[in-house]
């Protein structure tokens, strides 16, 4: 029996950023949650070989730490398709970093799931964009890592990965227990996650439940606590001043093109490595 | 004194410019400065690295690092980083690099950071500055650990042609093979083309372009400009475009001196791949596109019509 182990984070919906106008900022408080995209590719990727007669039997338990409302991404991990749910939350929890985040996670792995034999992320959140807790959890663990897969396939007792990076396709193999964290969307676009009724959410609500952990039940230490210990601390989030005000022209194409390298002509051409010559309109003369 | 390490960033043996800009950035901090270079064949960069801006200069050679892999990498990294006693090491951006920065920072007991714009020391205060959600938001972070792992954004620091480093090569020793994740197969997806985040000038292409055709026109005008040649996902998702052409939140950010944007509308997540660029050229039909938000020039009109007279004022400064 593999054991897959899927840690999703719940993010807030970007789309429908509540922004405070006045001072610029982020009203994260009363964001609308959902599960991470890339997270939710990883799921996709532990439902599929869960699906692959191949694999033999698979079982999947996702797990998210956060606070209590990231519950839901659970049950919608659940109605997905996903065997348990597991909720790590407590308020010595909160401010953890991503440091802090993956000993929590790593917590729960070494003391609740020791057979866990894949443990699947994803590469990188919606939100904060870091790409370090997989490796930072992988390290933890003392496991091998793959980050930014785009395709999985079981092999007896390792798993091959397939990924692009820095402009290379590799096809890596990988022994188990091993981690994997699942890339955004690709050209060959295996994970595309499936969407689940509403029906089915509600289902999983009504009758799936969720395990909730504590600090207690996880086996952390009594002292732990999240915000004190985590080595980066979110002093400030601000607006950053992006908007240029460039110069936008419209008319006749010939004319906007000779202007432009009147105007940038110089820029263009060092760029280029090339100096300018002289730059004639001719029809100017 | 601060003493940080910068992990050189090779490309198909060859340095990359962000070694120079973040060693730069780390002497204008007042810093003592290291590079670390990992690779089958780095010694000969040894002078280059210096003249980069290092007065230390650690080369970890060995066959087997011929294939990047990251717990070796990351492993050599902390040999290094040991060895100079760093308080900090920076990446410059790669994926690789964002792959093994979390990993020597767990070994290193120290912080991570990915993606950083900017780094503050004050005193023992460290504070760095990063985007994120799609660069629509800035965090500011504290540093609450003796130690920092960074990997640094595309084009967030400036590379001092004054400054120069001294040559002192510390070989150490190869770390040893991963038997645990192994690569079984290689294949280069760009071979011979310019590298995206490392060109000074890169034009990308977008829906705008509707065909075939219409990239090859535009890739002609990059081709004309000696410049890497990207694209907004659309048309990676069109089938137009490799997926190592997307330019993006979720694909390469770049920061070349000319950014030229032909038939891009300016979705947030390609901005946020993008807008760090110097000087931002944009060519769309449409006066509202977000694009011309973040631009310095914006031309409204089609990019038939554009791109052929482009190509023609370019043909003449080339000549």
């Amino acid at each position: 029996m593999l054991h897959i182990i899927v840690c999703i984070k719940q993010v807030p919906m970007v789309s429908e950023l509540p922004w405070d106008p006045r001072t610029g900022t982020l009203k994260r408080e009363t964001a609308q949650g959902m599960m991470d995209p890339a997270a939710r590719r990883a799921l996709e990727a532990a439902l599929q070989i869960k699906a692959d007669r191949t694999s033999g039997p698979v079982r999947i338990t996702a797990v998210s730490m956060g606070p209590p409302m990231a519950e839901e991404v659970l049950y919608e991990a659940r109605a997905l398709g996903a065997d348990r749910g597991v909720l790590l939350t407590d308020p010595c929890m909160a401010g953890a970093d991503t440091c802090m985040t993956a000993v929590i996670l790593g917590k729960f792995i070494k003391n609740h799931c020791p057979d866990a034999g894949l443990i699947l992320c994803g590469s990188m959140s919606s939100d904060s964009e870091t790409a370090q807790v997989g490796p930072q959890l992988a390290e933890d663990l003392d496991i091998p890592a793959i980050g930014y897969a785009r395709r999985l396939e079981l092999l007896d007792g390792c798993i091959r990965v397939e990924r692009h990076v820095d402009d290379f396709l590799e096809l890596m193999e990988m022994d188990l227990p091993g981690l994997v964290t699942i890339d955004h969307a690709g050209e060959s676009d295996r994970y595309t996650p499936r969407y689940v009724a509403l029906g089915g959410v509600e289902a999983a609500f009504n009758t799936g439940n969720i395990q909730v952990m504590n600090r207690r039940a996880l086996g952390l230490d009594h002292a732990f606590n999240a915000l004190k210990h985590s080595p980066t601390k979110i002093m400030d989030v601000y607006s950053p001043v992006t908007e240029k005000k460039g110069r936008v022209l419209t008319g006749a194409v010939k004319k906007m093109v000779d202007t432009l390298f009147d105007d940038y002509g110089k820029i263009i051409s060092s760029a280029m490595g090339k100096d300018l010559k002289t730059h004639d309109h001719e029809e100017d003369k | 004194m601060t003493n940080i390490l910068v992990v050189a960033d090779i490309k198909q043996g060859e340095l990359k410019g962000s070694t120079a800009e973040l060693l730069s950035r780390a002497r204008a901090l007042g810093a003592d400065t290291a590079v670390v270079a990992v690779g089958a064949q780095v010694k000969d960069l040894a002078d280059q690295l210096a003249a980069a801006g290092s007065d230390t200069q650690y080369i970890v050679e060995d066959a087997s690092l011929e294939i990047f892999s990251a717990n070796p990498f990351a492993a050599a990294v902390v040999k290094a980083a040991n060895e100079f006693n760093a308080d900090m090491v920076w990446f410059g951006f790669s994926e690789t690099g964002k792959a093994v920065a979390p990993r020597v920072a767990v070994q290193l007991e120290a912080a991570c950071a990915t993606e950083i714009i900017d780094v503050t020391i004050d005193g023992d205060a460290v504070q760095i500055i990063r985007p994120a959600i799609a660069n629509k938001v800035l965090q500011k972070v504290k540093v609450n650990a003796p130690k920092l792992v960074a990997v640094v954004r595309a084009g967030a620091f400036e590379a001092d042609p004054e400054i120069a480093g001294k040559e002192n090569v510390v070989a150490l020793d190869p770390p040893e093979t991963d038997t645990r994740a192994k690569i079984k197969e290689l294949i280069s997806d760009a071979s011979g083309e310019i590298d995206l985040t490392d060109a000074d000038i890169v034009v990308s292409v977008g829906r705008g372009a509707r065909d075939q055709a219409g990239v090859d026109m535009v890739k002609d005008l990059a081709d004309d400009l000696a410049a890497g040649f990207g694209s907004s996902r659309a048309m990676v998702d069109a089938g137009l475009m490799a997926h190592n052409k997307q330019v993006g939140q979720t694909g390469k950010i770049v920061a070349p001196s000319l950014y030229i944007a032909v038939g891009i509308s300016g979705a947030i997540q390609h901005l946020a791949g993008m807008n760090g660029s110097k000087v931002i050229l944009a060519v769309n039909k449409d006066p509202e596109a977000p694009i011309f938000n973040v631009a310095d020039f914006g031309i409204v009109g089609d990019l038939f019509d554009v791109v052929p007279l482009l190509k023609e004022e370019i043909k003449k400064i080339r000549a």
